[in-house]
């Protein structure tokens, strides 16, 4: 029996492990675009438009009237093509925030089995989950409504439908967020609010234990993962500029 | 929140409350001709899903919109509570179902405040506000803006 509970255990954890690198990483469609061999010079044929109308006025005067519009269209693309590469180059450096230059802390908390952290200097508060939340109709369902806190009214996420990919959603198809949340983070100038299963501790990390992402990586939210406490570092920045745009992972 | 900019001054504006689920909404009273018991609503065949049918008022025929399919609510089988609310819309007069009506409340302009919202979301861009009262947020609705133009078009054509 014992040793089932600890394969169970290292399973648990090569799960979570292979989960945390999946996010830092990208879909292989995306790799491919990336090493793939770019031309400078490309060359496109010349369109050519020809259209042709005729027009008939028969009942008082019969005059044919004949128009030939001939249109040629040039479209250069070789700048286009090596700006495009140059970009692609740019964009695999990691991205590290100018707060993580030295140790700095962060708060876990658990999200639909998920340990992210918070760092401290991004945090505006964390409350308890309350019935006070007021749902809004016709949002997109990672909204649970506004809660009403101080003087701020609070826009309330439900943090695992905006982080979790696609093809682990359909674990939250029965569920209610009502139920498993208990605590509420606040962030962003207490402009959104978390919702969270389970609040941790508080512990602090020094720069070089965050695989940090690189800009190639398109969730937003996530500023790096952290294999030691298996947890996803939370980008607080690039996760209002996704609720702003009303995306999700 | 067109509406609550234009009125510059802090005057005060009546809103008529109504609850679906368990929020309160609030739409403006000048818009709401009267409020009915549930009476039979005769269905539309070929009608929006938002449309629950027709009623005959006072020899007029009003339609009935769905406001809980509307606002993405689940249906709930209808009490002794629920209300037909008759409103003037976009030139429309239509009816909307709600669980119940609360009260005729006064609000200043300034104690409305802008909804925070998530992206654009074009599908709740009838939500006019929100405003705290007595520890609970209102809601408030902009009627006009509950269908879209094509949609308003739609229910004048049943």
């Amino acid at each position: 029996m014992a040793s089932n509970n600890s394969n169970t255990l290292v399973d648990e954890k090569l799960a979570v492990s292979l989960f945390l690198d999946s996010l830092l990483r990208e879909p292989e469609v995306e790799t491919e675009v990336v090493t793939a061999e770019i031309k400078p010079v490309v060359e496109v044929p010349a369109v050519e438009v020809v259209a042709e109308i005729k027009v008939e006025a028969k009942p008082i005067v019969d005059i044919p009237v004949e128009v030939v519009v001939e249109t040629k269209v040039e479209i250069p693309v070789e700048t286009a093509v090596v700006n495009e590469a140059v970009e692609k180059e740019e964009t695999t450096e990691s991205i590290i925030p100018e707060w993580a230059n030295e140790p700095f802390q962060v708060l876990l908390f658990e999200v639909a089995g998920i340990k992210l952290a918070v760092p401290l200097i991004e945090l505006s508060s964390v409350i308890e989950w309350h019935d006070g939340v007021t749902e809004m109709p016709g949002h997109a369902d990672f909204y649970m409504g506004i809660l009403q806190h101080l003087d701020y009214k609070i826009a309330v996420i439900d943090t695992a439908r905006m982080i979790l990919p696609t093809n682990k959603l359909e674990q939250l198809i029965d569920d209610d967020p009502r139920e498993r949340v208990n605590h509420i983070v606040l962030i962003d100038d207490y402009r959104w609010g978390l919702a969270c299963d389970k609040i941790g501790e508080v512990i602090t990390l020094k720069p070089d234990e965050v695989r940090w992402r690189t800009s190639k990586t398109s969730r937003g939210w996530l500023a790096g993962t952290v294999i030691e406490h298996m947890c996803a570092l939370l980008n607080s920045e690039g996760f209002s500029a996704m609720l702003e745009k009303g995306q999700s992972s | 929140m067109n509406d609550v900019v234009d009125d510059n001054d802090d005057s005060i504006i009546q809103w008529v409350t109504f609850r679906l689920e368990s929020e309160k909404y609030g739409i403006k009273v000048m818009q709401v001709q009267e409020v009915l018991r549930m009476t039979e609503i005769a269905p539309v065949p070929g009608a929006p899903h938002y449309v629950l049918g027709i009623i005959n008022l006072r020899g007029n025929v009003v339609t009935v919109i769905d406001t809980r399919r509307r606002f993405g609510l689940q249906d709930v089988e209808n009490d002794d509570e629920t209300r037909i609310v008759i409103v003037e819309a976009n030139n429309n007069v239509v009816g909307i179902l709600v669980d119940s009506v609360a009260e005729v409340v006064d609000l200043k302009v300034s104690e409305i405040e802008t909804a925070p919202n998530v992206g654009n979301d074009e599908s709740s861009k009838y939500i006019q506000g929100v405003s705290s009262r007595d520890d609970e947020l209102l809601i408030l609705v902009d009627v006009n803006k509950l269908l879209s133009d094509e949609e308003w078009q739609e229910v004048a054509s049943l």
